[in-house]
């Protein structure tokens, strides 16, 4: 990677940052907020392949993680790495992208991801399902990362020099 | 590239990312000082109440708000308006009855909730996660005299407890938390019991210890804090009213569901009170006079209106679950809920808040 594509992915992680903690965390639905680390990490799977996708949901995640008292530090970057890492081996058995699709799969990887997240919470002892609904939390984050997969494709596609693995 | 270097690649960078990844979490389970300071310092930048992020992001967060909720505080500011008028008019009864509870107090030494103070702030975002529903964060810190286990509290009665103050903001722990356990008080039959949060707001809090199965319990009973030595909370805090009894008699016991008096959904100020579990405590009438209300009822200002009920710190109370550091503080007088207090509100020396 290119020092230009690690400033580009630089500036979509702290903008993704700013925006959770800044915008979304505060514009909830049914109690329930969107997640874009999440939502960046499997897009970064998507387009860029499992590798990128590993390590970006590893910085998505280790950039959130301060702020979430209730799990340990490094559990978010440690599920968003494996998230990423399985964005990008599922879209390697995709052979068409329509815009349709594109969303689906998103909706999928944040179903899978928040729920993955859950277990490994609730293995922590963060009690993640003693202490929320969990169906409509995965179910929440996942329609509204869905709504937001389009546009956060075209940035990182943009972040990743155009070598996206994603055909228009 | 081929195939099998790619492969090599993915492994070694993926064993790498998980590697770091598990090493940082043991290291946090394992309270290491230098990663303890990186996260306190990421998390002010990033979410402390008074950096340039709020101010930055706050006009997109207004905007959703207001598309959101506009019939709604549209609502709502008529009925404040309506209720405003109907306080005006008892401003001067409530002033009045709170000069006698004070010197009712100075003369049986008690001491009133009111004589402790308590800093007024606001509620920041909520808890970051979606995960978490029991945390949220205010704009309150160790710079307006909040330490961590002061009690949080609103108009309607108990929020929580403060779990970590940091310089300008503080996390609260919501008593809805499963594992925040503490000692109530049932109003109108004056028994103890202890309970604890079902993990969520829309739940009820549950007492499931020390009510006998023939304990005098009924429908809409209301439920405040105990004040036992070594309690959590001081006393007289309202918590809710009973809204389902439960009989359970293979324990012998008698499971309460409390509807909570707060609604954990709307908050929006609150109040943090100068009081801790193992703190000392104040002079009967060393606080606010009483005389000088402001009309501030936060707090369990309103635990019936029927008369000082005194459930003190005498005796350590064997039900009480917060007892396991604190000592019994012999000296220690009685405490009621009023309707006064001394307020600092956060950060107004400093332009926050």
């Amino acid at each position: 990677m290119s020092w230009a594509a690690r400033g580009r992915y630089t500036l979509v992680l702290v903008s993704a940052i700013i925006l959770q903690l800044g915008v979304f965390s505060d514009i909830r639905i049914g109690g329930v907020h969107p997640d874009i680390t999440l939502l960046v990490a499997i897009v970064a799977g998507l387009v860029a392949g499992p590798r990128r996708g590993a390590v970006i949901g590893f910085w998505a995640g280790l950039l959130i993680d301060p702020v979430l008292t209730t799990t340990p530090f490094g559990m978010t970057a440690l599920v968003w790495a494996l998230v990423g890492l399985g964005a990008g081996l599922a879209e390697e058995s995709i052979n068409s992208h329509t815009s349709l699709g594109l969303s689906l799969f998103v909706l999928g990887g944040s179903a899978a991801g928040s729920l993955a997240y859950a277990v490994v919470g609730e293995l922590f002892g963060a009690q993640t399902f003693a202490s929320s609904n969990v169906g409509r939390i995965i179910g929440l984050i996942s329609a509204t990362n869905a709504l937001l997969a389009l546009p956060a494709i075209a940035i990182v596609e943009w972040a990743e020099e155009d070598r996206s693995n994603i055909t228009h | 590239m081929t195939t099998r270097d790619r492969r090599v690649r993915l492994r070694f960078t993926v064993s790498v990312v998980v590697l770091v990844a598990i090493t940082l979490v043991t290291m946090d389970a394992r309270d290491v000082g230098v990663l303890e300071s990186v996260k306190a310092s990421l998390g002010n930048v990033l979410t402390g109440a008074d950096g340039g992020l709020g101010a930055f992001t706050s006009p997109f967060r207004n905007a959703w708000h207001g598309m959101g909720e506009y019939d709604q505080l549209k609502e709502e500011n008529a009925r404040l308006q309506e209720e405003l008028a109907r306080k005006e008019n008892e401003s001067r009864d409530e002033a009045l009855a709170s000069k006698q509870l004070a010197e009712l107090a100075e003369l049986s030494k008690v001491t009133l909730l009111a004589d402790f103070d308590r800093v007024t702030a606001r509620r920041t975002a909520g808890t970051n996660s979606n995960w978490d529903s029991n945390t949220l964060y205010i704009d309150a810190g160790r710079r307006d005299g909040v330490t961590e286990g002061m009690p949080v509290v609103n108009a309607d009665g108990l929020i929580g407890t403060v779990e970590q103050a940091y310089e300008g903001r503080s996390q609260v722990r919501l008593i809805t938390e499963v594992d925040l356990r503490f000692s109530v008080r049932i109003v109108e039959i004056n028994l103890l019991g202890v309970g604890h949060g079902a993990g969520d707001a829309d739940r009820p809090w549950i007492v499931d210890s020390a009510v006998d199965l023939d304990a005098p319990v009924t429908l809409g009973q209301q439920v405040v804090t105990s004040g036992v030595a070594d309690s959590k909370f001081p006393a007289d805090i309202p918590v809710g009213a009973i809204s389902r009894i439960q009989p359970d008699d293979a324990q012998n016991l008698t499971r309460l569901d409390v509807d909570l008096a707060v609604d954990f959904d709307s908050i929006e100020f609150v109040h943090v009170i100068a009081w801790t579990p193992d703190g000392p405590r104040p002079q009967p009438g060393a606080g606010a006079d009483a005389s000088t209300s402001n009309g501030d009822d936060a707090g369990g200002a309103d635990t019936g209106g029927d008369g000082p009920t005194t459930t003190g710190r005498g005796p350590a109370d064997p039900f009480d679950p917060g007892d396991s550091q604190v000592g019994v503080d012999p000296g220690a007088s009685t405490t009621i809920a009023t309707a006064s207090s001394s307020t600092t509100v956060a950060g107004a020396g400093t332009g926050g808040g």
